[in-house]
């Protein structure tokens, strides 16, 4: 039992939960990363996103309660303490933001739900999130005038997880409980980027208990009490800074090769395997072709990545074809080890000429979208040479 | 059997550097109803607060043994809440645990006659409904020891009088029963005691009988039931 006031059903943190559900599974479709193969980390992603329109609910329901605390307190006799009277007004909204964030992630996830071992870890940063709004708006909704509570409470959660995203140094936006472009299906989730969302909202739940002990506690507030809230907050931002400082734009860290699946002269990600036959085909081709133009790539693989013995040509689609096209066209670029600004131009003529052979070669000529030639008279393999072995 | 007790033994209070509004009192409630009286500014509501741990005294002791239940002038409206839950909600404040606090909101929403309106919101009620309300919440934490601060003041006579009857129903059920008034016109049923306050001092604490009818030397006792003689003789009163 919560308190002994309204039956739950009453409260707005239940009587809203139909449009914050609605908004939340708006938001999460829409911020899925498209991809024809479903990456479960973009899917986990996409649902803790969720939290853009649950974050502000919350919020906003724990202000209009606490206009119940101000009615009361200070003017009735209170036994309990303030941290008990308080859970009763915010748990409801902390158990309707979670129903909602479990809703979407159940949603988005559905059979991968139990098999992803990073769900545990989006989940987590949306349920601190949600406890962490909640303790804010009723905060907000104790310091402040309602009518300035109210919309505060509703639109400062939504700017502090988005407005971060576009500051500069880029890596304030992982301490907003989001995390933004998380992830292609050669990235995962960095554990410093979890690490820092968790840290930072804990130190915002942290600074609104200080605020509410102010607020609530006796009438001369225990100031070792708030000392240590406030050092503890302190704590928990610094090191969710220094945690977020190791990241740059990205949430993200590369995916361990260990995780590709091989078959024949293809590796993909294990969500990936439908791609298999037509790159596999394509790539036969591809090397077909290059062996015609005398270069010889042995028994390379292709891969999402780069990585030993294997080029990062893999394609996501089905369709050999565009996979042919798409390989034709990267080729020469990913090939090109020579990174110098000097002889970048040069390389870059080369790089254009052996795409140009390739595609002749390939009969792709048409699809690549490069004219029949130019005057440059040198062979494939000596362009291959030049784009991979970087005397010139 | 113990009784419901409250002892404050010269008790002082001041709001920040202000003259003492409450000046080394020393009183003790054992169980009868009292009626504390005292023109505007006496000191009445900071001893009821003093009493009821509201406010912390400044000098002196306060020694209080059972269950004791306070309203405050201004009872606080719950927004959004219906009668029943504001009753539950204070029950539940003062520690009662969910199910016997809405028990006791039940039993005490009908002690004080407002069964009639369990289900309407407290934002929509009348002065005399809103106290009977704040009664039943003082008492929703089966407090044996009522503390009401001015619970008539500013109703008209139907109203206070639905207030001092349920106050009569209270104290028939063995609660004691401690009022403060301004005006002496609650002085009746239940009150059988009657402490006089004047700058922040008692003047008189005694039997409603004997404040009315005895003689006394004291200025400011001479001036409240003077005062409050004028108002009975010109029939405008109903003490």
């Amino acid at each position: 039992m919560i308190g002994a006031d309204r039956p739950i059903w009453r409260s707005w943190a239940v009587l809203g939960t139909p449009i914050a559900m609605i908004l939340a599974l708006a938001l999460a479709r829409a911020s899925e990363v498209f991809s024809p193969f479903s990456y479960p980390l973009a899917r986990q992603a996409a649902a803790s996103v969720a939290i853009l329109a649950v974050g502000p609910f919350v919020a906003l329901v724990s202000a209009w309660e606490a206009r119940v605390l101000l009615a009361v307190w200070g003017r009735l006799p209170v036994h309990r303490s303030w941290m008990r009277v308080v859970a009763g007004r915010v748990t409801p909204q902390v158990l309707t933001g979670c129903g909602i964030m479990t809703v979407v992630y159940v949603e988005r996830l559905r059979d991968d739900l139990l098999h992803s071992s990073t769900t545990l870890a989006f989940y987590a940063i949306s349920i601190a999130a949600v406890l962490a709004w909640s303790v804010v708006g009723a905060a907000l909704g104790l310091w402040l005038p309602t009518v300035i509570a109210l919309p505060a409470a509703l639109v400062a959660p939504y700017l502090a997880m988005t407005y971060p995203a576009s500051w500069t140094p880029l890596w304030l936006r992982h301490l907003t409980g989001v995390l933004f472009d998380c992830c292609s299906s050669s990235d995962r989730v960095s554990p410093a980027a979890v690490l820092a969302s968790l840290l930072m909202m804990g130190a915002l739940i942290g600074l609104s208990l200080a605020a509410l002990e102010v607020r609530l506690g006796p009438s001369k507030p225990r100031l070792d009490r708030v000392a240590l809230m406030v050092v503890a907050t302190v704590s928990l931002a610094v090191a969710g800074v220094s945690s977020a400082r190791a990241l740059g734009a990205l949430p993200t860290e590369a995916r361990p090769a260990s995780e590709l699946v091989c078959e024949r002269n293809v590796c993909v990600w294990p969500e990936e395997l439908g791609v298999i036959d037509a790159n596999s085909r394509a790539w036969l081709e591809v090397q077909g072709a290059l062996f015609a133009l005398e270069v010889d790539l042995g028994a390379t693989r292709i891969a999402p990545i780069a990585a030993s013995g294997m080029l990062p040509m893999v394609v996501s689609t089905t369709d050999r074809q565009v996979a042919m096209v798409a390989m034709t066209l990267n080729f020469a670029s990913l090939v090109d080890r020579c990174f110098d600004s000097e002889t970048a131009e040069i390389r870059f003529g080369a790089a254009e000429q052996l795409t140009r052979l390739l595609a002749a070669e390939l009969g792709v000529t048409e699809e690549v979208g490069f004219d029949e030639g130019t005057a440059d008279t040198r062979t494939a393999s000596e362009l291959y040479a030049l784009l991979t072995q970087c005397a010139q | 059997m113990s009784r419901e007790t409250i002892r404050l033994t010269n008790v002082s209070f001041s709001y920040g550097r202000r003259a003492r509004c409450v000046n080394d009192v020393s009183i003790e409630i054992d169980g009868a109803s009292l009626l504390l009286l005292g023109a505007n500014g006496a000191g009445k509501s900071t001893l009821l607060r003093l009493m009821a741990g509201q406010l912390k005294h400044s000098s002196g002791s306060r020694r209080v043994v059972g269950s004791v239940g306070y309203m405050p002038q201004r009872i606080p409206r719950v927004p959004g809440f219906t009668v029943r839950e504001q009753v539950a909600y204070c029950g539940w404040l003062a520690g009662l645990p969910t199910p016997e606090a809405r028990e006791s909101a039940d039993e005490h929403i009908e002690l004080v006659g407002i069964s009639s309106l369990v289900r309407q919101r407290v934002d929509t009620l009348s002065g005399g409904e809103l106290a009977r309300v704040g009664i039943a919440g003082a008492l929703a934490a089966r407090a044996r020891l009522l503390l009401l601060d001015e619970p008539s003041a500013a109703l008209d006579p139907i109203a206070r009088r639905s207030v001092l009857d349920a106050l009569a129903r209270v104290a028939d059920t063995g609660v004691a029963v401690v009022a403060t008034s301004h005006t002496g016109s609650d002085l009746g049923r239940p009150f059988e005691r009657v402490v006089l306050m004047d700058r922040g001092k008692i003047h008189f604490d005694g039997s409603r009988r004997n404040f009315l009818h005895g003689d006394h030397d004291d200025p400011a006792v001479l001036a409240m039931v003077s005062a409050l003689n004028a108002t009975l003789a010109s029939g405008r009163g109903d003490a």
